[in-house]
């Protein structure tokens, strides 16, 4: 029995329904609604009389009573996860199987308006909350892992509960902004996912290919993910309150030498012990890190009367970081629904707010923990020492380069954030005539986010101990408003239908920030919160402060012709209009126009077995734009000594980067259902490429400028399927079961102007290795006419005892490391993986279920930068920081360079996630409707043969999500990467 | 229950604001550039300064890159006998460009030659903004502005001509790229000459701290022309004497009595400099010598505020070719190490095994090898611009770029390759042996000549500029330099490869291609 109301409401809507329906002459209906498959009556199921909004629901026994007009001629039967039904009153007694989900039936939203999946022309994917991942989830994007063909939401931070993913859809598609995909969320772009709560989400649409997402225009060359909040329905009240108690803890750290392996590396090295042998044993990963403890609260309350409907929800989240780190975080979401003028006219009111506080991680700490040596105690033995006083009673290793007591970083330093963020948003929709609607949205998303951070006065790193103490505090606020009006017009031509949109789209965004920074203090007490007391204000030249503004619009005109002729074929066509601020004069409007159509093969070939075999071919436009704001103009910074500064070099033909997309694809649904799935192949062409230029300095005042140059090609594939096994006979045991496989490969077809004025000149090294001693050693190639990704270095040959490592040169002999030329530099593979996998399975036996998902990532490489910097046996450097053991110590190794040694098999799988979970069964009396209580894992093992620490996916070196990563320089763990854990979750989740 | 608004009427307002919206705002895409101005105000601001010549200092900012790791400096010091950054076990490999430019390995892709590049031409593009402006936005000032802005291009010139020779001549604004072609180092030679010979008049002859004036200009000159036969394959020491002549002979500079003096954090006072980047901790950043040169465990000695990254070093060569009388061998940190207590040892507890000083921290001159284990204490330390207590990356120490004892002894060297044994080049040199402590010469030859030139000049950029006028630079001049009898053409850095990818162009210089 399937329980969903509130007797209350059931009451007083029969009331109205009574009520409202003296003045007509009527005729009483009754029946019962149940599941079509298991016969389950269904309680809470909405009966209409067709083209009304007259209704009711069943009662806990499934059946409805209702007084219809006499001239009613057919019901419509819907309920939550079933296909709607439309049945003809055929006497006084109408009974109603629905059929649970039918895929063809569910909604698919495509941005202004949504679709039947059955029609839809293009590459669209869908997730519904009941397949999000479950357990320990921290961040939106977590839910979608794995799930969507194509979609690749890589966490290569691990552990790390302040990371966002990197989100990519169908690969690389721009080097710049928009490297993610757009988010929308209940119809209103770029808003934070932090300000959605992954328990408020309904569902994810994401629209893969370009003629999906050409309705957003230059927002969307990256793909576009919408988001759609969980709302309340009219009739049926809910109350429920879902808990997690999640326990973390580490599972992957580089492997490092322990305090005795350490001490022998140092004696087989020749080194005098008793210059390393600090007289400690210590495991510095057990330091700084903890056992972390989260929990999650959601409650939410929803429901409707007559002709309006809410939902509220209230969540808060103490989500703990193995690394003394994480957030807390208060999120309220208020959706609120009215119909007037008749049901003409549907008001709605959306209101989400988050407070978030932030507590982040001393990267330094993780990467220090690594290194610093293993036998160093960490407090000084003797606390009365004058160097113990200074450095707060730590132990400091002094006289080496970048040695910092890991310790000591954690507990000296701190980096705080308060972020609060809102939305408001108010949306009309209007029935101006029957079939012609009219839709406007106006929203304002602020942000606003306080940064605070602190180095003690006892502090070596960061050198808070010379200062006495340093204060930063930094605040940031952004807003974006953003106004849409559209109308759309839908006429059925009896076989055919005909679906019309067109609208206009306005958004503004202005940032700004203040910061200021100082040192000086007698005590850390006061922390960032009296920054004004800082004795740097006595001094010239000591304080730092700034602030900046910058603001940009971005104005839309679209429309859309939907056609579909008798389930047979489809035809989609969509021209988006888009201006850009970012832009020169006369080059800030760029037009996007997509088409698409879909053949239903199945109706056309007449083939039975199939319910659907529809093919899907689709080409659009869509357009990137940069991130910088104001590229296009000349800018002058008026300096504190009069000088004018000019900012950059103006860019004065920027436009926008276009990326042209085909997909072809097929969605199959056959076997009674049993079995669906989809394949698309897609090819992106991306031209006019946003790409910044070194350009002749004094013919240009600076280095480099912001052009459309060049030629990017993505290629790949999408497929999913999923499959019923058992369909009704396992004896009660249902097993269902998914598979996704996405595949993309990227090649940089030219980095060369169309004039030709500017080029690469064939291809350029990026990404360098870093300090100590490999500033300059790139890992990175980039080749015009090569794939992107590629690293480049010295192809190993071994390590010898007096000559160290080995390499081969351009002729194929072997010589020293130190020998070797860029002429002797070859490819040493590719950072971008070369297939994608999720595979879903879902049990179900009476109250109980299971699911567990495996995800793997394959044919991608990583530079593993711990042994870059790390593995060497030379002497000194053993003496300075502690070393990796893995497979590959060789202690002939005595160079600390980069070459083909360091690049391993990024290959993984991972159990991402089980959860086992009791449905308990109550009575309907009782004060609890529904409960249920789960047991979740999440990464719970990981099958790889590599060594670091997270073989996931990097698709940028730095920050994947504001665009000032290097998307050149794909499959790099740098050594301040966040370890990987392991958590456990319990949950509950209850109905009242 | 009956509308409160008829249908009608709501479908009337509803197309109403949809059309206003959309016909009026919302298709202006102008957005304000809130924390920087435009170019019109800029326009505005320039033409209503109260002291106009300000708009020249934009122009300087640029020079801001000469100083710091990775610039000219680096790309002069390196590449001779006076300094290296040896690869200290694990750190400061590098990729090895800086192995290599001690080598003379010079590749193109030694990001300090792009580093160089970038900065002179940066500040040439300004200085022609200005140039083309000047007359436009102050009618009244034109000449002097224009005329300081020829001068400063003109020395962006002369160092382009002295590290690359045949570079292109931009002189255009906006920049043309017709402009962007090579030209021959006779043609950049001939341009620095005239372009200082014409502006010279209507320049300052007073004082004028970080800009150049009159006698700034002379200095270029003076210098130019020292180096005409290497520049130009023909010598023009006259010319060089009565450059020089008119600076000594001003009587507006003078020998500073105490030598540091001059590169002091408060050297702004020099009588002797006549032009420097006049590096502040505030106004212009960029000058972090104590981070590239010493040990990280000296940054207590003066409580630095950032930790150091040991690497530039001296040579025990030229460490030891001044005499313990010499008071200009201060210009290195050598020996024992001590807290800013001068009492404290250092530590290094990072010392290698095989260095004989162990943990205290001592700077020995003697290099034990420059890759891939130099010692981390090895190499005596540059010195000569002190270090300010709780100095931050950016110095207050000026950095001069021509000064009254590099004049002394540039006329002097002129004299004397005149005529080997002129009377007053002696005098000249010796002026400047006595004010450093040294005992007088009695007789000047290259050898003597190039040593007192290193001594007096060290660490101000002009070691490989003198290398190569006395062809030393092209022999095997110390312990870890292997080459010898070295090309002509390697007296020229090769052009940048990012420049030479980004402008077609270019043509690589002789020695490189």
């Amino acid at each position: 029995m399937k329980i969903k109301v509130n007797f209350k409401s059931l009451m007083l809507l029969a009331l109205f329904t009574v009520l409202s329906s003296f003045a007509f002459s009527q005729k009483t209906i009754t029946g019962l609604v149940k599941d079509g498959e298991t016969n389950e009556s269904l309680v809470g199921a909405s009966v209409i009389v067709t083209g009304t909004s007259k209704g009711t629901l069943t009662d806990v026994d499934g059946k409805y009573e209702l007084q219809v007009p006499n001239d009613a001629t057919t019901l419509t039967v819907s309920f939550t996860g079933y296909a709607s039904l439309t049945v003809p009153i055929t006497g006084n007694v109408v009974n109603v199987d629905l059929k649970g989900g039918s895929i063809l039936e569910s909604v698919v939203v495509i941005g202004y308006g949504s679709v039947k999946q059955k029609e839809s022309t293009s590459s669209v994917a869908s997730l519904k909350s009941a397949d999000f991942n479950q357990g320990n989830i921290s961040s939106v994007g977590q839910l979608l892992q794995g799930k969507i063909a194509g979609l690749v939401v890589a966490t290569p931070a691990g552990g790390n509960p302040n990371a966002v993913a990197q989100i990519r859809l169908r690969g690389i598609s721009t080097f710049g902004a928009n490297s993610s995909p757009l988010i929308i969320v209940d119809g209103v772009p770029n808003v934070p996912l932090n300000l959605v709560d992954p328990n408020d989400i309904e569902s994810f649409d994401v629209l893969r290919d370009g003629s999906a997402a050409a309705i957003y225009g230059v927002q969307a060359s990256s793909g576009v993910i919408i988001v759609t909040t969980k709302k309340g329905a009219a009739g049926k009240t809910t109350a429920d309150y879902n808990v997690t108690l999640t326990s973390e803890s580490l599972a992957t750290t580089p492997q490092m030498m322990t305090a005795s392996e350490y001490l022998d590396a140092n004696k087989a090295a020749g080194n005098n012990l008793a210059d390393v042998n600090k007289g400690a044993v210590t495991d510095w990963y057990k330091e700084v890190t903890r056992s972390a403890i989260s929990h999650v609260h959601n409650l939410s309350l929803g429901g409707g009367l007559g002709k309006g409907s809410y939902r509220a929800s209230l969540n808060w989240r103490n989500q703990q970081g193995v690394a003394y780190d994480g957030y807390k975080q208060l999120n309220a979401r208020v959706n609120l629904n009215q119909r007037a003028l008749n049901d003409k006219l549907t008001l709605n009111f959306d209101f989400s707010t988050s407070n978030q506080d932030q507590t982040f991680a001393q990267d330094e700490a993780l990467a220090q923990a690594s290194k610093y040596v293993p036998t160093a105690p960490v407090r000084f033995a003797d606390q009365n020492l004058a160097i113990a006083k200074k450095y707060g009673g730590y132990y400091q290793n002094f006289g080496g380069f970048d040695q910092y007591n890991p310790k000591a970083i954690q507990d000296q330093l701190s980096n705080n954030s308060a972020k609060k963020r809102y939305t408001i948003s108010t949306r009309a929709d209007l029935e101006i005539v029957k079939g012609l609607k009219w839709s406007s949205t106006y929203a304002l998303t602020r942000e606003d986010e306080l940064n605070t951070q602190y180095v003690s006065r006892y502090s070596f790193f960061g050198g808070g101990a010379d200062r006495n103490g340093i204060a930063t505090r930094n605040s940031f606020d952004k807003s974006v408003n953003f106004f849409n009006s559209y109308f759309n017009y839908s006429k059925d031509l009896g076989q055919s239908n005909l679906n019309l949109t067109a609208g206009y789209e306005y958004q503004r965004t202005v940032e700004q920030g203040f910061g200021l920074s100082a040192a000086g203090f007698l005590t850390d007490d006061i922390s960032t919160n009296n920054i004004g007391t800082a004795t740097d204000f006595n001094k010239v030249g000591q304080v730092g402060g700034g602030s900046g503004k910058s603001g940009e619009r971005l104005i839309s005109f679209f429309g859309r012709a939907n056609f579909n002729y008798n389930d047979i074929a489809s035809i989609s066509a969509v021209v988006r209009r888009d201006g850009s601020s970012k832009f020169a004069d006369g080059k800030q409007w760029g037009v996007f126009p997509a088409v698409s159509a879909a053949l239903y093969l199945n109706k056309l070939m007449n083939l039975t077995s199939f319910d659907q075999l529809k093919l899907k071919v689709g080409y659009g436009l869509t357009g990137a734009l940069p991130i910088e704001r104001y590229e296009s103009k000349a800018g002058y910074i008026i300096g504190r000594d009069s000088s004018i500064n000019s900012q950059r070099n103006p860019s004065t033909n920027l436009t926008w980067e276009k990326k042209g997309e085909l997909n072809v694809g097929i969605d199959f649904l056959t076997l009674n259902s049993r079995l669906s799935g989809s394949f698309d192949f897609f090819n992106r062409n991306i031209t006019d490429l946003l790409y910044r230029y070194n350009v002749p300095p004094g013919i240009f005042e600076f280095g480099t400028l912001l052009v459309n140059a060049g030629e990017l090609n993505t290629k790949g594939f999408d497929f999913n399927v999923g499959y019923d096994i058992l369909q009704g006979k396992g004896k009660g045991l249902n097993w269902k079961s998914s598979l996704v496989l996405s595949n993309f490969s990227t090649k940089l077809v030219s980095l060369t102007t169309k004039d030709k004025l500017l080029s690469i000149g064939g291809r350029f090294s990026t990404a360098n290795a870093g300090s100590p001693g490999q500033n300059q050693t790139p890992y990175t190639i980039v080749e015009e006419g090569s794939s992107l990704g590629n690293f480049w270095g010295f192809q190993y040959a071994g390590a010898d005892a007096t000559k160290g490592i080995l390499i081969k040169n351009a002729k194929g002999e072997s010589i020293k490391i130190a020998d070797g030329t860029d002429a002797d530099k070859v490819l040493l593979g590719n950072g971008l993986p070369k297939l994608i996998a999720g595979l879903t399975n879902t049990f179900s036996y009476g109250n109980l279920d299971f699911t567990f998902f495996l995800r793997g990532v394959f044919g991608h490489k990583i530079v593993n930068e711990y042994r870059v910097f790390y593995e060497n046996a030379n002497g000194g450097s053993l003496k300075s920081y502690n070393r990796v053991l893995t497979k590959y110590w060789d202690a002939n190794i005595k160079d600390g360079a980069y070459n083909s040694y360091h690049v391993e098999k990024g290959d993984f799988v991972r159990l991402d996630n089980f959860t086992l979970g009791y449905t308990i069964p109550m009575s309907t009396e009782g004060t609890f409707k529904k409960a249920r209580i789960f047991l979740s894992g999440n990464n719970v093992a990981t099958f790889t043969g590599y060594t670091g620490i997270n073989p996931e996916v990097r698709f940028v070196d730095g920050n994947a999500n504001d665009g000032t990563g290097n998307a050149f320089a794909p499959g790099i763990e740098r050594r301040t990467n966040y370890f990987t854990t392991r958590s456990f979750t319990l949950g509950a989740s209850f109905g009242f | 229950m009956k509308n409160v608004f008829s249908l009608n009427n709501l479908k009337v307002l509803v197309m109403g604001f949809f059309l206003m919206t959309a016909g009026n705002a919302c298709t202006d895409l102008n957005e304000e550039q809130y924390s920087e101005v435009g170019q019109s105000t800029a326009d505005e601001i320039e033409k209503g300064l109260a002291d106009p010549d300000k708009i020249v200092l934009g122009a300087y900012n640029k020079l801001g890159g000469f100083g710091g790791h990775g610039g000219i400096f680096s790309m002069q010091e390196i590449s001779s006998d006076e300094m290296i950054i040896p690869q200290r076990g694990g750190d400061w490999y590098d990729g090895g460009y800086w192995l290599r430019t001690q080598q003379h390995a010079f590749g193109s892709d030694i990001p300090g030659l792009d580093g160089s590049w970038s900065t002179l031409y940066g500040c040439i593009s300004v200085c022609n903004r200005y140039i083309n402006k000047a007359p436009i936005l102050i009618p009244a000032k034109a000449t002097e502005i224009s005329s300081e802005l020829r001068a400063l291009r003109a020395l962006c010139y002369f160092y382009l001509c002295d590290m690359f020779g045949n570079v292109p001549l931009i002189k255009s604004y906006p920049g043309v790229l017709e402009e962007a072609a090579t030209k021959p180092r006779t043609e950049i030679y001939a341009f620095v000459e005239s372009e200082l010979n014409a502006a010279a008049p209507a320049l300052s002859k007073n004082a004028t701290y970080g800009r150049i004036n009159y006698w700034a200009a002379k200095a270029i000159l003076a210098k130019l022309y020292l180096n005409a036969q290497v520049y130009k394959g023909a010598p023009e020491y006259d010319k060089c004497i009565a450059a020089c002549d008119e600076i000594i002979s001003s009587a507006k500079f003078s020998l500073e009595a105490n030598y540091f003096d001059n590169f002091s954090p408060t050297n702004d006072n020099s009588k002797e400099n006549i032009l420097v980047v006049p590096y502040d901790q505030v106004k212009r950043q960029g000058f972090n010598l104590p981070q590239m040169t010493l040990h990280y465990a000296s940054q207590s000695t003066f409580k630095l505020r950032d930790q150091p990254w040991n690497g530039y070093c001296s040579l025990a060569e030229f460490y030891n070719s001044y005499d313990a009388a010499d008071k200009r061998k201060g210009s290195f940190i050598a020996g024992p190490q001590f807290a800013a207590d001068g009492v404290t040892r250092l530590l290094d507890d990072g010392a290698e095994s095989n260095d004989p000083d162990g943990k205290p921290l001592n700077y020995t001159a003697d290099v034990n090898e420059l890759f891939p284990n130099a010692l981390r204490q090895a190499g005596v330390r540059v010195g000569k611009f002190k270090f300010k207590e709780g100095a931050t990356p950016d110095l207050d120490n000026d950095y001069p770029l021509f000064r009254l004892g590099d004049i002394i002894l540039s006329k002097a060297e002129a004299l004397w390759r005149k005529n080997a044994a002129d009377a007053t080049a002696l005098v000249l040199v010796n002026q400047i042996r006595t004010r450093a402590g040294a005992a007088p010469f009695t007789a000047l030859t290259a050898d003597n000549f190039l040593a007192e030139r290193g001594r007096e000049m060290f660490a101000e950029s002009w070691r490989r500029n003198d290398m190569i006028r006395f062809g030393k630079f092209f022999k095997k001049y110390d312990k870890f330099k292997t080459l010898d009898g070295e090309a002509a053409c390697k007296g020229l850095f090769p052009i940048p490869k990012g420049q030479i990818n980004s402008n077609t162009q270019l043509k690589q210089n002789e020695c490189y291609n």
